[in-house]
């Protein structure tokens, strides 16, 4: 698959971008009906993986549109890997970040009679009751990306996506190798919303490992905007040039927190979350040590293949971490850059 | 019913309005208006003071004041703890700010003034920084700079035109066009941030966000910014009319004023200014994460709120509006610098705006 | 019916004026002339048509149909562009002028004295602003030029408005519910005013509920009911107990009145 970036540089064109945003329209228009068929040939493995069971046909539901969406478009790209291997008649449909549309999709695939739904519970509760109907009609239902919330728990049967907790932990552990910290040193948590859920699960994990040598984190607000950042992060980093490390819980201050450290003169480890060109450039040129990247790829593969090995041995589901154990630092950073891991890795 | 009619009045009385009966007679009174008209420093000092009071800029300025001598004192007797005045504060942090919100402050006032809201400026700020970013890396900075002031501009024209020609409140219509270009935004640029780094050569970078030691290169567009508005808004012509329709559209109407004209003269400035303030946070960020600007609309009008800008329209002032600006920037920077407890500072910041406009609406009750 | 004598010389004359709002009929066939030096009083009851007439008058609304001349020449698809350029000024009730405008500001308000770059003088319309309050119209309690008008009590603020009329030597000046605004001396004041600007060559239209301040001023009388002209007749001809029957009880009201019935 061509990468995002170069879809959308030879998409845009200056002069005609007004153009381009009539299309808009025609796209969104479209884009609730837009199938992708990942169709198998019959057969599969002699063991039955890929051809057991009868009825293979899934539905596959994205809250954004991965057309325009870097992240979702991996997601899918796994789901579809997974799909063509184990072969399921999977079909894509998205909810373009309508929480109505994504119930209004499911309660239409019920209707359908699959045997496997994969859904995202961005939008928690809303989304629980037309889940635990696909359920009474026996449709098994996976969670990916968002977990379902408790109310969900008989309904859904497993999640894959990134465990914020767990991965803070892996972060503040991360950090303790790197950095020598001792107890009351100061570490700064920057998040764009400290209050959010993201951030709490995060930065908790985090302070967990750091709780191991005394180490504190510090919340800073820094809201979604770069330029809010910048200026909250150069302020907070010119009145504290005693912070020893810093963890950016989210993807606006880890995208700004080199520009910052050079506008106010301060160099410490940084070890954060969430991926975008300023941190890959920062961990090729040493200002930034490693981040957790959610592996989005991983959310739809590893959903589908579990549903796979659900419908044809009848295996059941198990949570999985997509963040995996590992951090994207300058030993595999490279794998973000190649050109044909565009879409996969990055 | 009384039949006599009432005898006009013959001899002039002490009325609020007198005019003599005979038609060449001229009133010829004791004192007159042109009596009090100040002639020395001191009377035209005070008498200017006097015409300043309540009208937005004045009270809020001497508030700003106070506490700026009071953050440059601390910073003086202890500047460590309250590093305010130290260069990476100063120009890493203050003047650069500072100019972003008083330029998207200003924009949002003058609307205000003409008696418009547009919910779609953060929108239009994302949008036009993406329009200055990508056409900047494929053509050049000075093709950037054109298009996201025609970006930025055509955007608030449309807005303005569905508000003048269809009569919806801009607050409906400007909400719904800000959600249409966050989400096209996204469409043109998809979901990753659009990066400045070929197009930004060392011009753009002077130009833009020149560093000068303790201040920079925004700081001195915002001087000129706020020359040229004050000449435009309160000595041409054309910023009367703004006043005149924002205050009292059916009077400036009655004097054959175009109310729907002058608002989307309005408009287009507004538009003007925030691509303006958006090309200064692309260059300094070096990048423009579509759907990240959405809470700049809500912080320029409180900019011009908290400098005096009223709600209703026909009322505020440029300097007002930029001190607005600074008085929210130095006060979050304050807090930061003071090491407040990073989940509160929007409460305090929440607070000052309320407070500050509650102060000026006190206040707009005392001109004269 | 009165047939009204003769006007020494023709300002402002409407023929057959009809405005429909939908099928909603406000003015029906109205016509009448306003002569130079003339005060005429527009009366009627609420919703007798009266702010409609005074809109079109003033070009603010398009007639639906009907014909439009001044000083006799026909002048078709009239707005307030074009009665600007005639000379006609309306002041209306309570919007003349922009509250949070200083006086200088208002006065001026789109006829700015600039240089070439369009940045108005403030100095010479203060200047020009403080002769006017202290000749044209002398008004009490007004400290400067540039004291907000919002600050102003009614009274001053109709003041202001006139002088703003009559410095700009309008010919025509229609006032809209001008003294509802006043106190009683004030409006003493002011329709000496009127008459006094007769005497300058500036005619004027009166729109009031008020009967005797009507009649006191005014040369001619115009009165509306639903829509349509039922009586235009001059001073002498009339009485406030005729002009009261007509407001009253429209055309019936008249006729009552002269059969001695009311």
């Amino acid at each position: 698959m061509k990468g995002h970036n170069e879809v959308i540089a030879t998409r845009f064109r200056p002069l005609a971008a007004v153009v381009a945003l009539a299309g808009a329209g025609a796209l969104a228009l479209t884009g609730c009906t837009a199938a992708s068929n990942a169709s198998s040939e019959t057969g599969g493995l002699e063991d039955g993986f890929g051809s057991r069971s009868e009825n293979r046909d899934a539905y596959f539901f994205t809250y954004y549109n991965p057309a325009s969406d870097v992240f979702w478009a991996q997601i899918l790209n796994g789901a579809e890997d997974a799909a063509e291997l184990g072969g399921l008649e999977l079909t894509h449909q998205t909810a373009e970040g309508d929480p109505d549309k994504m119930v209004d999709l499911v309660s239409t695939a019920i209707a359908t009679s699959p045997s496997i739904i994969f859904m995202p519970f961005n939008e928690g509760e809303k989304w629980v009751s037309v889940a635990c109907d696909a359920a009474d009609a026996g449709i098994e239902v996976i969670a990916y990306n968002v977990p379902a919330p408790d109310s969900a728990a008989d309904c859904v049967s497993a999640f894959v996506g990134q465990d914020f907790f767990e991965v803070g932990t892996l972060v503040g552990a991360r950090l303790l190798e790197e950095v020598d910290l001792q107890a009351g040193d100061k570490v700064l948590f920057p998040a764009e919303e400290p209050e959010q859920n993201y951030a709490i699960q995060r930065g908790g994990g985090v302070q967990e490992a750091l709780d191991e040598v005394g180490a504190e984190g510090e919340y800073l607000r820094t809201s979604g905007a770069d330029e809010e950042a910048l200026n909250s992060l150069t302020a907070w980093l010119t009145a504290n040039p005693d912070v020893k490390a810093i963890t950016p819980l989210g993807g606006t201050p880890h995208r700004n927190i080199v520009a910052a450290m050079e506008a106010a003169g301060v160099s410490v480890p940084v070890v954060g979350f969430d991926t975008s060109p300023q941190v890959i450039d920062g961990i090729k040129n040493g200002a930034i040590i490693a981040t957790a990247d959610q592996q989005g790829f991983i959310q739809g593969f590893q959903s589908v293949m579990q549903g796979v090995l659900w419908l044809d041995f009848g295996f059941a589901p198990a949570n999985i971490n997509s963040g995996g154990t590992g951090l994207i630092d300058e030993s595999n950073v490279s794998f973000l850059e190649e050109d044909d891991l565009q879409g996969v890795r990055f | 019913m009384p039949d006599t009619h009432e005898a006009p009045p013959t001899e002039r009385e002490q009325h609020v309005l007198t005019a003599p009966v005979s038609t060449t007679s001229i009133a010829t009174r004791s004192r007159t208006l042109s009596d009090s008209v100040p002639t020395t420093f001191g009377e035209r000092v005070r008498d200017s003071i006097r015409y300043t009071r309540g009208r937005g800029a004045l009270e809020i300025g001497i508030i700003f004041l106070a506490v700026l001598i009071g953050f440059i004192i601390a910073g003086l007797v202890a500047p460590n703890d309250f590093p305010f005045l130290a260069p990476s504060n100063l120009s890493g942090v203050i003047s650069q700010s500072i100019p972003v919100l008083a330029l998207l402050g200003i924009a949002a006032g003058i609307l205000m003034i003409a008696g418009e809201f547009d919910l779609s400026l953060g929108a239009n700020l994302g949008f036009s920084a993406i329009v200055f970013i990508r056409v900047s890396e494929e053509i050049g900075w000075g093709w950037g700079v054109a298009a996201a002031l025609g970006s930025g501009i055509g955007i608030a024209l449309v807005n303005g035109l569905i508000v003048v020609v269809t009569k919806i409140p801009s607050f409906i219509a400007t909400l719904g066009m800000g959600f249409f270009w966050v989400g096209a935004s996204f469409f043109v640029n998809g979901t990753a941030p659009a990066i400045l780094s070929g197009a930004k050569d060392d011009v753009l970078t002077t130009l833009f966000v020149g560093d000068f030691g303790v201040f920079r290169m925004q700081l001195v567009w915002l001087l000129i910014m706020g020359v040229v508005g004050w000449l435009f808004l309160h000595r041409h012509k054309l910023g009367n009319h703004i006043f005149a329709v924002g205050g009292n559209a059916q009077a400036a109407k009655a004097i054959s004023i175009n109310p729907g004209r002058v608002k989307l003269l309005a408009f287009g400035i507004f538009g003007g200014l925030v691509a303006f303030a958006a090309i200064l946070i692309a260059v300094r960020t070096n990048s423009m994460q579509p759907g990240s600007t959405v809470d700049y609309t809500l912080m320029a009008i409180a900019a011009a709120v908290v400098g005096g800008t009223s709600l209703l329209g026909g009322r505020g002032s440029i300097i007002g509006m930029i001190i607005g600006a600074a008085l929210i920037r130095i006060i979050e920077n304050g807090l930061i610098l003071a090491k407040a407890p990073g989940f509160y500072i929007q409460l305090f910041v929440g607070l000052i705006i309320v407070v500050a406009a509650i102060f000026n609406k006190l206040m707009e009750g005392k001109a004269s | 019916m009165t047939e009204t004598t003769a006007i020494t010389e023709e300002l402002l004359r409407v023929e057959g004026v009809t405005k429909r709002y939908g099928a909603n009929t406000v003015l029906d066939d109205v016509s009448f002339t306003i002569g130079r030096n003339e005060v005429v009083g527009l009366l009627g009851d609420n919703g007798a048509g009266k702010s409609t007439l005074v809109k079109i008058m003033s070009g603010v609304v398009p007639m639906t149909q009907g014909a439009y001349f001044w000083e006799g020449t026909r002048y078709d698809g009239i707005d307030r562009q074009k009665t600007e350029e005639l000379g006609v000024e309306t002041i209306f009730q309570d919007s003349a002028l922009v509250p949070q405008m200083s006086i200088t500001r208002n006065i001026f308000m789109g006829r700015e004295i600039t240089n070439p770059l369009g940045l108005m003088k403030m100095r010479e319309m203060d200047r020009i602003t403080t002769e006017i309050l202290d000749t044209v119209v002398t008004i009490e309690g007004i400290k400067s030029a540039k004291q907000l008008v919002g600050s102003l009590s009614g009274g001053q603020a109709q003041a202001v408005a006139i002088a703003r009329a009559v410095h700009f030597k309008r010919s025509l000046l229609i006032l809209d519910e001008p003294t509802s605004a006043l106190a009683v001396r004030a409006t003493e004041a002011l329709l000496a005013y009127l008459r006094q600007l007769k005497g300058e060559g500036v005619s004027s239209v009166l729109v009031t509920h008020n009967l005797h301040h009507a009649y006191e001023v005014c040369d001619r009388h115009i009165v509306m009911n639903h829509g349509r002209k039922i009586l235009d007749v001059r001073r002498e001809e009339t009485s406030v107990e005729e002009l009261t029957a007509a407001v009253v009880e429209g055309a019936v009201g008249v006729e009552r009145f002269r059969a001695g019935t009311f």
